[in-house]
This record gives C-alpha cells, sequence and structure tokens, in this order.
C-alpha cells in the first residue's frame, strides 16, 4: 500500500482534471451536471476506499513502527537544501485523511442534490476536488514546506469557492477578505519556515534528521538581537510564528474575521471547508510540530489564551445570530479556539479528538442548515423561519443530533471530546481557563437550543415561502453523518483511550487514567450542557411571538449595547475597518498615487474628476513637467547614497 | 612657494582690469555723434523678422548623425594607419569588419532614403 | 610582413559575434527583400538568429575562460543568462508578431531592435571591464529609447520615449562619473585588478591611510546607474510612465530582460570587484531594496490601469531579485538566477494576456476588460490567474519557490529585517493580483472584448504557464544550471 500512497491524492486529481478539460466542453447542460457530480464523488470516494485500506494496513503493523512514508521525487535539490515532494502516512496523517475524505465523499454526494442546475456546477465540482487534493497534501506531507503548498492550496479554492456566486457581492467580497487574512496568516508560516530551516537545515518531518526529532537542540537558545542577547526564546519565537500562521487558518484571534463572511459560499463548501477540513488545519499544524511547542511554556500559554479567548468571544458571538449559517459559523470559531487551548494545555491528543467529532457532527449540522435553507428556498433568516419540524422532519431529526452532539450532551460525540477538554483543564488546575471554557460550552448548548426553537418550533413566522423536505441525495449523507455524530465518541472512550494510544506514536501521550474528578465533571458539564440547551429551547419558543423580521431579539431588552457587541463579535472586524482598513489602505495608497504618481490616480477617490481631466490629456501629455521631478527624486537618492557613504566610510 | 602667489594674485587682477581698459578708454576717447541707422541694431543687412527659434528639417539632423559617425571613424582609422606597419594584418581584419559595419549603417541609411534631400 | 595573430580566443565573443551579426544581416535583410506588409518573415527570421545565438553557446558549455585582456569572459553564469536572455527575447518576438500589425506600428526594425537589445544583455553578462558594461548599458539603453518609441503615432509613447531617454542620459552621467572616479583611485577599469588593488590596499593598510573613499563613491554612482535600469527606488520614477506608453510587448521585454541583464552585471562587479568593502554598499543596497519592495507594491494598490500596475509590481519584484544580490552568498545568486527566470515566464506570460485583450487604437488597459474572461476565454483567464499567483508568491507556482529563496538566501545571510519585509510586501501584493482574479471570475463581462487569441501567442501562453507550474514542481531542472553558474563565479 505504501507505495500506492500518491493514488490517494492522485485520484481528486484527477476528477479536477477530467471535469476542467473534459466535462467543461460537454454542451448537454443536463448530462454535464450529471458527469461532473459523479466524476467529483467518485474521485473523492474511490479515495476514501484507499484511505482506509492504508488505515487498516497501518493499524496491523507494529505499534512503534506504525508509519509508510513514501518519496515522489525531489522537489528542490540545493546540495545543502533538499525538500522532496514525499508522502507520509502516519496514525496522526491517517485520521485526517479519513475525515477528509470520508466527510468529503458525503458532501459531494450531498452537493449533487444542492447545486442541481447550478449554473457553474461543472467548476463547482473541479474546485471541491481541487480542495480535496490540496487538503490531502497538507496532512500528507512529510515536510512543511510541502504542507506549506497544500495551505495556500486550500485556500485558493476556498477563495474560490466563497465566490461561487459572485453575482451576490458579499460572495466575492468575502473571498477576497478570506485570502488577503489569510495571507497575513501565512507570512508567519513563511517566517517560521525560515527560521526553523536557518537553524536545523531542514524542514522535513520524518526520520531522525528531522526538525521535530530534533528540536531540542535549541532549548535554551535565544533569538539573537544585536543589544539584546536574552530577548525571546528561539522555540517561543518559532512557536508564535507559526501561531500566527494557524490563527490564519483556523480562524483564531484576531485573524477570525473572514470565517462568518465566509458563508457567502454555498453550504456544502461551508460545511466541507469551513467547518469541517481546512479550517482545522491549524490545530493539525500545532500537533504535527509539538515538539518545538511544547519546549516553550510561554507560546504555551499564548496558544492557550489565544485559544480561550477565541472559544468565548465565537461562543458569545454565535449567541446574537440571526443567520443560520453564522450561528454556526460563529460556532465554529468557538470550537476551534476549543481545539487550540486543548493543544495550548498539551494535550494533543484531546484536540484531534474534538477535531475530528467537530469535523462530523459540525459537517452535519452546516448540511443540514443547508437542507433548511434549500427547502426554504433560499431564506437564512431564522426570524423567516419556524415550525419547519412539519415540513421537513428529516432534517429536523438531524439537525438535532447534531445539535445534542454539539452542545455535548451525553453520551453523542460532543459530550466525549468537549468533556476531556474540560478535564484537562481541570487537570492542569487552570481554574481560570476551565471557568471561560465551561461557561463557553454552556454558551453552546444555549444557542442551539435557541437555534432549534427558532428554526423548528412554533409557527412559520414567514408564510411568503412554502418549505419542503429535500431529496433523499441530500438526506442520505446527512443520516450518515448523525450516525457518526451519535457514535463518534466511542473513538476515545475514557477508559479505553483507543485514539490518544492510536495517536501516540506522533505525539507521545498517554491517555489519563479515569478518576472520580473527571466522573464529577463529567456530570456536572452534561447537567449544565442539558440545562443550558433546555434554557434556550424554551425561552425562545415562549418568546416565539415577540420574534419578528427586522425586530431586536428578546434578550436585547436585558442586554441592551452588550448584545450589540456579541452581535458585531466584540467589534474586532470594525476595528480593523476604522485602524488599517481605512487608513492604510484608503489614504496611502491614495496618498502615494498623489505624491509619487500624479497621472495614474486610480479612480478610487476622483473617479468623476478623472473623466474630466482625461479631456485635457492630450495636452498635458506632451508638456512633460515630470521629468524635472523624477529627477530632482533622483538626485535626492544619489545625494542620500553618497552621504551616507562619505559620513559613515 | 609661499612668494608666488601674490604674484598670482597680480596677475588675476591684471586679468579681471585689462578688457575693461580698452572700453573705457574708447568711451573717453571716442567722438559720439549717433544718427538713427547708427543705432539701429544692424548698421547693414536686414531687420530680424519673426521668431528666433527656427525650426530646422529634421534632415539636417539626419546628415549631422551620419556626418559624426563617419568623422568618428576617422579617429580610428589614423592611429590605425600610422601604427600599421607593426600591428599587422589582423588589424587589418578587424578594421575592415568595423569599415563593414559602418557601410551596412550608410546602406541603411541610403536605403531608408536618409540621404536624399527632399 | 608579420601575420601572428594576437593571442585571443574568438570562442569566448562567439555568441556575441552570432547575435550582432545576424541582427545586422537581418537589418539589411529586412531593407532590401521583405516587402511592407509582411514584417512577420524578420520576425521568423529573428528568431531563427536567436536559434544560432544559442547553438552558439552549446560548444563553449562547460567552458571557463576570458580573453580580450580580461575584459570579456565566457562561463556558465554568461550561458545561463543567455538562455533565459534568449528565452526572453523569443517570447517578446513571438507576442509582437501579430501585436505590431494590429495596432498598425509594424515596422520591420522591431525585430532587429531587439535583437541588437539582446546583443547587449548578452554583453552585459559576459564583460568584466567596466568600460565595456558601460559599452553594454549605453547599447540597451539606445536601443529601448527607440523601441519605447516605436508606437509613434500614439503621444503616450512617444512622451514614454523622450522621458526614458533624458533620464536615461541622466543616469549615464553618473555611470561615468563613477568609472572615472574609481579609475581615478585604482588606475584601472578591471574587475579583477580592483580586486587586487583592494587587497592589496587592505593588506598593506595602516592607519595613516584613509580608505578608498573615492572608489567607494565611484562605486555608489555605478550602483545608482544600476539601480536606474532596474528601477530600484528611488530611481525608478520613469518606470510606471515608460511602462505604460511603451508598445506592450516591448514593457514586456524591457521589465524582464533589462533587469535581469542590469542586474547580471552589477553581480559581476560586486562579487568580481568589491566583496572586500561589502560593509559599505550591501546595506545602501540593502535599504533601496526595502524601499523597493514597499514602494513598488504599496503603489501598485492604487492602480486599476493593468498595464501600470504590472508596472508597479515589476518596481516591487525588482526588490526581491536585489534580495538575492544582497545575500552575497552562492545561495543568493542560486535564487537570483531562479528568481529572473520564474519571473520572466511569469512576467511575459501576464503580458502576452494582455496583448491577447489589447484592442487598436485603445490605450485604457483597465479592469474592466478582464471582467468576465473565466467565461468567455477559461483557459485563457486560468493562464492569467496562474501567471497572478505566481507573481504573488502563491505555491505551488515557479514565483513562489522563487521568493522562497530568495527569503531563504537573505535569512541566512543575517538580513531579517528585510525578509520581513520581503514578506509582509508580498503579503500586501496578493491584494492588487487578486483583483484581477477576482475580475475574471467573479464578475459579468462589462464590455465586449474580442481576445486576438492566434495560434502563435496561445501556445507562447500555454509554454509559460505550462512552464511556470513545472518549475514550481520541478526546480530541480534549473537549479543544477544555476548552482554551476555559481560555481562559475566563484562564489
Amino acid at each position: 500500500m505504501a507505495n500506492v500512497l500518491w493514488l490517494i491524492p492522485l485520484l481528486p486529481l484527477l476528477g479536477f482534471l477530467l471535469n476542467v478539460l473534459v466535462v467543461w466542453r460537454d454542451s448537454d447542460a443536463a448530462r454535464r451536471e450529471r458527469n461532473a457530480g459523479y466524476i467529483a464523488c467518485g474521485a473523492v470516494g474511490l479515495a476514501f476506499v484507499l484511505a482506509f485500506i492504508a488505515f487498516i494496513e497501518l493499524a496491523m503493523l507494529p505499534h512503534e513502527e506504525q508509519h509508510m512514508h513514501v518519496v515522489l521525487w525531489e522537489w528542490i535539490n540545493t546540495g545543502s537544501f533538499s525538500v522532496p515532494i514525499g508522502l507520509l502516512f502516519d496514525p496522526l496523517s491517517s485520521v485526517m485523511v479519513l475525515l477528509v475524505t470520508g466527510v468529503g465523499t458525503l458532501i459531494h454526494v450531498y452537493s449533487i442534490g444542492y447545486m442541481h442546475n447550478d449554473e457553474r456546477v461543472v467548476r463547482y465540482f473541479a474546485y471541491l476536488n481541487l480542495f480535496i487534493v490540496m487538503m490531502l497534501m497538507l496532512v500528507m506531507a512529510d515536510n512543511l514546506l510541502l504542507l506549506f503548498l497544500g495551505w495556500e492550496g486550500v485556500g485558493l479554492c476556498s477563495f474560490l469557492l466563497i465566490g461561487h456566486w459572485f453575482e451576490r457581492k458579499t460572495a466575492s467580497d468575502a473571498a477576497v477578505k478570506a485570502f488577503v487574512v489569510n495571507r497575513i496568516g501565512d507570512a508567519g508560516m513563511l517566517l517560521a519556515m525560515m527560521t526553523i530551516f536557518a537553524h536545523f537545515g531542514t524542514l522535513s518531518f520524518v526520520g531522525e534528521e528531522s526538525f521535530l526529532e530534533r528540536a531540542r537542540e535549541i532549548a535554551g537558545q535565544y533569538v539573537t538581537i544585536p543589544g539584546q542577547p536574552t530577548w525571546i526564546l528561539l522555540t517561543t519565537g518559532i512557536s508564535l510564528l507559526l501561531l500566527v500562521g494557524v490563527t490564519g487558518k483556523s480562524a483564531q484571534l484576531p485573524l477570525f474575521v473572514w470565517l462568518p463572511d465566509a458563508m457567502a459560499g454555498p453550504t456544502p463548501v461551508s460545511a466541507l471547508i469551513h467547518a469541517a477540513t481546512m479550517v482545522t488545519a491549524g490545530v493539525y499544524l500545532m500537533a504535527r510540530t509539538h515538539s518545538i511547542f511544547t519546549l516553550s511554556p510561554t507560546a504555551q500559554s499564548v496558544v492557550t489564551f489565544v485559544g480561550v479567548a477565541t472559544a468565548l468571544i465565537g461562543g458569545t458571538a454565535a449567541i446574537a445570530q440571526w443567520d443560520i449559517k453564522r450561528v454556526l459559523a460563529y460556532s465554529t470559531v468557538s470550537q476551534l479556539g476549543y481545539m487550540v487551548a486543548a493543544a495550548g494545555m498539551g494535550a494533543y491528543a484531546v484536540a484531534i479528538f474534538h477535531l475530528l467529532t467537530h469535523g462530523i457532527f459540525k459537517a452535519l449540522l452546516f448540511l443540514a442548515s443547508g437542507s433548511v435553507i434549500h427547502g426554504a428556498h433560499d431564506v437564512q433568516d431564522m426570524r423567516r423561519m419556524g415550525g419547519l419540524r412539519k415540513a421537513m422532519p428529516t432534517t429536523f431529526r438531524v439537525y438535532a443530533i447534531g445539535a445534542i452532539a454539539l452542545a455535548g450532551i451525553f453520551p453523542l460525540a460532543g459530550f466525549w471530546s468537549k468533556d476531556e477538554i474540560l478535564a484537562t483543564a481541570w487537570g492542569k488546575g487552570q481554574i481560570g481557563i476551565f471557568a471561560i471554557l465551561f461557561i463557553t460550552s454552556m454558551l453552546t448548548a444555549f444557542y442551539m437550543g435557541r437555534q432549534i426553537a427558532l428554526v423548528f418550533f412554533g409557527e412559520q413566522r414567514d408564510s411568503s415561502y412554502h418549505a419542503h423536505e429535500s431529496g433523499p441525495m441530500m438526506t442520505w449523507p446527512l443520516w450518515i453523518l448523525a450516525v457518526g455524530a451519535v457514535i463518534g465518541g466511542a473513538m476515545n472512550l475514557p477508559v479505553l483511550h483507543t485514539l490518544t494510544h492510536w495517536l501516540e506514536p506522533v505525539l507521545e501521550e498517554e491517555g489519563k487514567a479515569f478518576d472520580l474528578t473527571t466522573l464529577i465533571l463529567a456530570l456536572v458539564a452534561t447537567g449544565a450542557a442539558v440545562g443550558s440547551a433546555y434554557g434556550g429551547l424554551r425561552y425562545y419558543m415562549h418568546n416565539a411571538h415577540r420574534i419578528k423580521p427586522n425586530r431586536q431579539d428578546p434578550l436585547y431588552r436585558y442586554f441592551g449595547d452588550i448584545w450589540n457587541m456579541f452581535e458585531e463579535a466584540w467589534y474586532v472586524d470594525q476595528t480593523y475597518e476604522r485602524y488599517t482598513v481605512v487608513p492604510w489602505y484608503r489614504s496611502l495608497a491614495g496618498f502615494l498615487g498623489e505624491i509619487f504618481d500624479p497621472q495614474g490616480i486610480d479612480g478610487m477617490v476622483h473617479g468623476v474628476a478623472r473623466l474630466v481631466q482625461g479631456a485635457a490629456a492630450g495636452v498635458r501629455l506632451v508638456q512633460n513637467g515630470y521629468v524635472r521631478t523624477y529627477a530632482l527624486v533622483f538626485l535626492t537618492g544619489v545625494i542620500a547614497i553618497i552621504g551616507y557613504l562619505v559620513i559613515a566610510w | 612657494m609661499l612668494i608666488n602667489y601674490p604674484f598670482i594674485a597680480v596677475f588675476f587682477i591684471a586679468s579681471v582690469i585689462f578688457p575693461f581698459i580698452p572700453l573705457i578708454m574708447g568711451y573717453l576717447v571716442a567722438p559720439k555723434r549717433p544718427t538713427e541707422g547708427k543705432k539701429s541694431t544692424y548698421e547693414c543687412g536686414l531687420e530680424a523678422i519673426g521668431d528666433i527659434w527656427v525650426q530646422f528639417r529634421v534632415q539636417y539632423y539626419l546628415y549631422a548623425i551620419a556626418f559624426v559617425v563617419f568623422d568618428v571613424e576617422v579617429v580610428f582609422l589614423y592611429p590605425w594607419a600610422v601604427s600599421f606597419g607593426q600591428i599587422g594584418v589582423f588589424a587589418l581584419i578587424a578594421m575592415s569588419i568595423f569599415l563593414l559595419i559602418l557601410v551596412a549603417s550608410l546602406i541603411y541609411d541610403w536605403r531608408k532614403g536618409a540621404l536624399e534631400w527632399i | 610582413m608579420n601575420i601572428a595573430f594576437p593571442d585571443i580566443n574568438m570562442l569566448v565573443i562567439l555568441p556575441l559575434i552570432v547575435i550582432f551579426g545576424s541582427a545586422l544581416a537581418l537589418l539589411l535583410i529586412d531593407l532590401f527583400f521583405i516587402p511592407a506588409g509582411n514584417k512577420k518573415i524578420t520576425g521568423y527570421l529573428a528568431l531563427a538568429g536567436l536559434l544560432f545565438t544559442g547553438l552558439a553557446g552549446v560548444p563553449l558549455w562547460g567552458m571557463e575562460e576570458s580573453s580580450f585582456s580580461g575584459m570579456v569572459v565566457v562561463d556558465t553564469f554568461a550561458l545561463t543568462l543567455n538562455v533565459i536572455f534568449i528565452i526572453i527575447a523569443a517570447i517578446t518576438i513571438i507576442i509582437s508578431l501579430d501585436y505590431l500589425p494590429r495596432q498598425g506600428i509594424e515596422q520591420g526594425e522591431f525585430y532587429p531592435l531587439i535583437l541588437f537589445a539582446t546583443g547587449s544583455f548578452v554583453l552585459l553578462a559576459q564583460s568584466t571591464n567596466l568600460i565595456l558594461i558601460f559599452l553594454g548599458i549605453e547599447l540597451l539603453s539606445i536601443t529601448l529609447y527607440v523601441l519605447t518609441g516605436f508606437a509613434y503615432p500614439r503621444l503616450s509613447s512617444e512622451e514614454a520615449a523622450m522621458k526614458y531617454l533624458l533620464l536615461g542620459a541622466f543616469a549615464a552621467g553618473f555611470f561615468v562619473y563613477g568609472i572615472a572616479l574609481i579609475y581615478g583611485e585604482t588606475m584601472t577599469v578591471d574587475l579583477n585588478q580592483i580586486r587586487l588593488y583592494l587587497t592589496e590596499l587592505e593588506s598593506s593598510s595602516t592607519a595613516a591611510v584613509p580608505g578608498p573613499t573615492l572608489l567607494l563613491i565611484g562605486g555608489a554612482l555605478v550602483l545608482i546607474a544600476f539601480s536606474f535600469k532596474i528601477a530600484l527606488v528611488p530611481f525608478h520614477m520613469w518606470t510606471p510612465d515608460v511602462y505604460e506608453g511603451a508598445p506592450t510587448p516591448v514593457t514586456a521585454f524591457m521589465s524582464v530582460g533589462t533587469k535581469g541583464a542590469a542586474l547580471a552585471a552589477l553581480i559581476r562587479i560586486v562579487t568580481i570587484a568589491l566583496p572586500t568593502v561589502q560593509d559599505a554598499w550591501v546595506p545602501v543596497l540593502a535599504v533601496l531594496a526595502a524601499a523597493t519592495m514597499i514602494v513598488g507594491n504599496v503603489g501598485a494598490v492604487a492602480q486599476t490601469n493593468v498595464k501600470r500596475m504590472l508596472a508597479y509590481s515589476s518596481v516591487g519584484h525588482a526588490g526581491y531579485i536585489v534580495l538575492g544580490v544582497v545575500a552575497m552568498s552562492a545561495h543568493g545568486i542560486e535564487a537570483f538566477l531562479f528568481y529572473l527566470l520564474a519571473y520572466s515566464l511569469t512576467n511575459l506570460g501576464a503580458f502576452a494576456v494582455i496583448i491577447v485583450l489589447e484592442q487598436r487604437g485603445e490605450s485604457a488597459w483597465s479592469l474592466d476588460d478582464f471582467s468576465g474572461l473565466g467565461q468567455r476565454q477559461p483557459m485563457l483567464a486560468v493562464a492569467m490567474a496562474l501567471f497572478m499567483l505566481s507573481l504573488a508568491g502563491v505555491p505551488p507556482t515557479a514565483g513562489y519557490l522563487g521568493k522562497f529563496f530568495v527569503f531563504a538566501a537573505a535569512w541566512e545571510s543575517g538580513l531579517g529585517w528585510l525578509v520581513l519585509i520581503g514578506v509582509i510586501t508580498s503579503a500586501i501584493a496578493i491584494f492588487f493580483y487578486l483583483r484581477i482574479i477576482v475580475r475574471m471570475f467573479m464578475h459579468e463581462p462589462v464590455r465586449d472584448v474580442q481576445p486576438a487569441l492566434h495560434r502563435s501567442i496561445t501556445w507562447t501562453i500555454a509554454v509559460a504557464a505550462g512552464a511556470v507550474l513545472l518549475f514550481g514542481f520541478m526546480p530541480n531542472l534549473f537549479i543544477d544550471l544555476a548552482q554551476r553558474s555559481v560555481i562559475a563565479l566563484g562564489g
């Protein structure tokens, strides 16, 4: 199997190429759509089957030798610096690959129903397949540079898919925002790679020579800055730079602002990319490079802080949303915060556990919300829904399962993973962190109760549409995911620790012993979750008559401005708008235009004025007074350089 | 050394003053009987008419450039001819290539009509 | 009669002989035999000339010799660059074949002029003597002045040529003055001799002897003249105007070829002549590179004219390429060569797409022309998207690896702050490259643009796009070559 490992990413790549090169040209729209869907699903489905076989084979190997590694070709080889294009299939990669291809297949199948009659459906499936390729690259890369290729690739596909319905202005804006914000994170990644390469001379994950194995070499070394020899630990520096990348991709504070906007994309895309797979890449990266993070307590506490703060902000923001998908988006931000916090506390296996269960039930919730949106004829505002239980019974059932799983109620998947994170915080004696995470878990249960009440209970508040249940193409994947959401917790039950044990060769973690404290914590947490969920459900069912389109939430009465703050996610986005986008982009670019480039000012500020100037342009072109200015600037540069040399030398 | 500087200073002052002496002398000695004819810009010839910025035909420049090229050629040819005895056949070949390139440019000029006066 | 030949090796200048010979011959052939309106034949002949130049490099492969009293060398560095220059020139000629008649500015001289300019690139890559480098720079400049003004009846083209000429003459003055000062200090214009002078000075240096101030100032003036050619801030002011005004193939040619050739000569100067005084000039060049990256990328954000945007972007890229030089290491030179190749392919491809979309008599290269291209010409749009991503440095393109290499080289040489600026500016850069992609894939067509897709240009774009991807996945195809070049430089 190790020899044909490359087939796993190759199959979706073939699907992508087939769709782009062959199906695209088909003139029959119906056949084109059908073929595109089947090819894309088949490619990912086969990849899943292969991944499963590889997984079984991996499980057969003795515990210490559990990894498969295949080098396809030398990507870069400059003598001192060599980077292969190599695929790694070890316990950590394997669970990620299974998640990506498994959930990916279901979402592909679902998309056939959801994207029916979309005019750009071929393009959609092609991008979706390309995304799977890039995501597999990311999780199967055997070095940091190849991982970065996948990292950027998924960003690109995310960009393309968010902008799929570009007729909606919000979609293309959100796409650009997602890409640009991610670029900031990528800058951190790139610098982290430079530093790692400068100190280890390799970027590889595999073998004795890998920087992960040799991380101890730089323990205690400091980043050297002239004048400040002990400024910051090298491991802290690398970890923090990696963290910048993580905050971009995994939507953490302060870069989470792109994720809620990304909901402008088609719902299956939100399910696949912005809930189950791509956004968890940051958590995967931290688990992969954990040996560096572990060496820096400072960085770990920063990571924990970022995670906890994000969990809280995301949780509070999710309460106050009206858009069915934005609730889930902020919920995703919040849950990602959980995972990052777990990673920060050194519980990487737990973080991966939560990543996996979350991937299943959040995909379920998104797909179910897609079913709601589909059935409600593209209505997304929950104020215009209500009572959909009767019209869409199946969707209601799976949605409820997903919600219970997310709320962390016994015995569904979310309970087990979330409880482990809470137990870790408690076990580390970090009561403050435990408290915030506990509050957030109550918030989670509350907003899911609220959402169920608003969408499925009561009477339909807007009767302008006739809701209907979705077809089998969409409901079957939902049922499979629902089963996963129910039994997903079984992969890492408290005493057995199957997953922790499975990941041990990579993460070097032992499962915690089960004691009375854990049991009490579990009971308390479940009790709190049930209570909050019930509270949310009851409150909004009772106050259903107060909810009307364009009206404030009934809770607004009690919270006032704080509620507004929640709704705007603590004004992080607005802060950026005011303090970076407006002064820097608008003015600086405009300023540079005025000062350095009088001819080329764009229409941003002077749109209309340019038209008038255009008429005079014929005259002005010949008169080249600017050359003087150019020569003057030139001369200034000359004087500066000569002056520097004369004075400094 | 220092003794030279006063000498130079005297020389410098004298050289500045000297051009003015004839002018002042002439002013003092010469009789002044101005007439209309004498006061005009030119005592002979025509009054200047029109703009002093005259537009030349671009062809003047083309000729000038062609001329400069062949003028510079002479600068190369002369030392070559003088030392021909010492530098031998190789220099002959080199100079021939140089001349051939110039001839090519002349052919280009000619064929493009740059040498025809329209 | 003395018929002894002097001790010179004509093989060393074989590529120069071939390219200038074919340019000269082509000029006359075009004059006598090629009828007006059928000047494409001249273009094809020019391609043949380039092919011969490339073939002339084959027997020289692996050779390492200097001749003409050490004025000219041939080594793997020069030959590698020659290959890149020939590729650049060939693509330029191919994308001009249809462009010139479409714009109504077809004249046979265009192709010989491109050959002359390419010849001057080769000369710059091969010379190790300041006078010869000056000769190359001037030959390059004069042909480019003419080429810039080639769209003769269009005012912006003439204006651009005029500006370029005036500022170019200004810069040339600095160059000559710099050479004069260097000669004044060292009594030589040969790069190796200058190095000898400096090492001797260093070994015999006592406190009483002042440092080589004159030489440093001379070197700075030479550096400034090169900065003008490469378009480093603040000597870049001419770039947007000239790039916008010049005929598009010429812009493409200038934006990659001139930079490459001037940087090649600069690398020779700094690695051969001035390595002992690098503490003096490295900070200067580093600051110039930083300013260039910032101004180029931020300036591009404000542009809606695509050609002008690419002009600013090429200013920014000059900054990145210079990082490879500033690193002053073997990795730096490798990175420079790889970046140059990647950037050349990418930028020429991008300009080829612009040429396809350029309509006759319109001087607006507006973003609107790209709107909805993804629907009308999907493959063209995909290629353009690939070029934009490569310019922005997004993997898996060649542009990404180029950036990675230059950053890594600069990082190794302890220029962390410069890398930081580079990484941040390239994060800014994604914004304006993305704007074109958004236009192509996420907008409806605004106006009817008929892409002029001929077979030759379609193939050029396809090959360039393929190469950008290929070198993104298999950079080793080129890196081996680059490494041998570095060995040739003694780095």
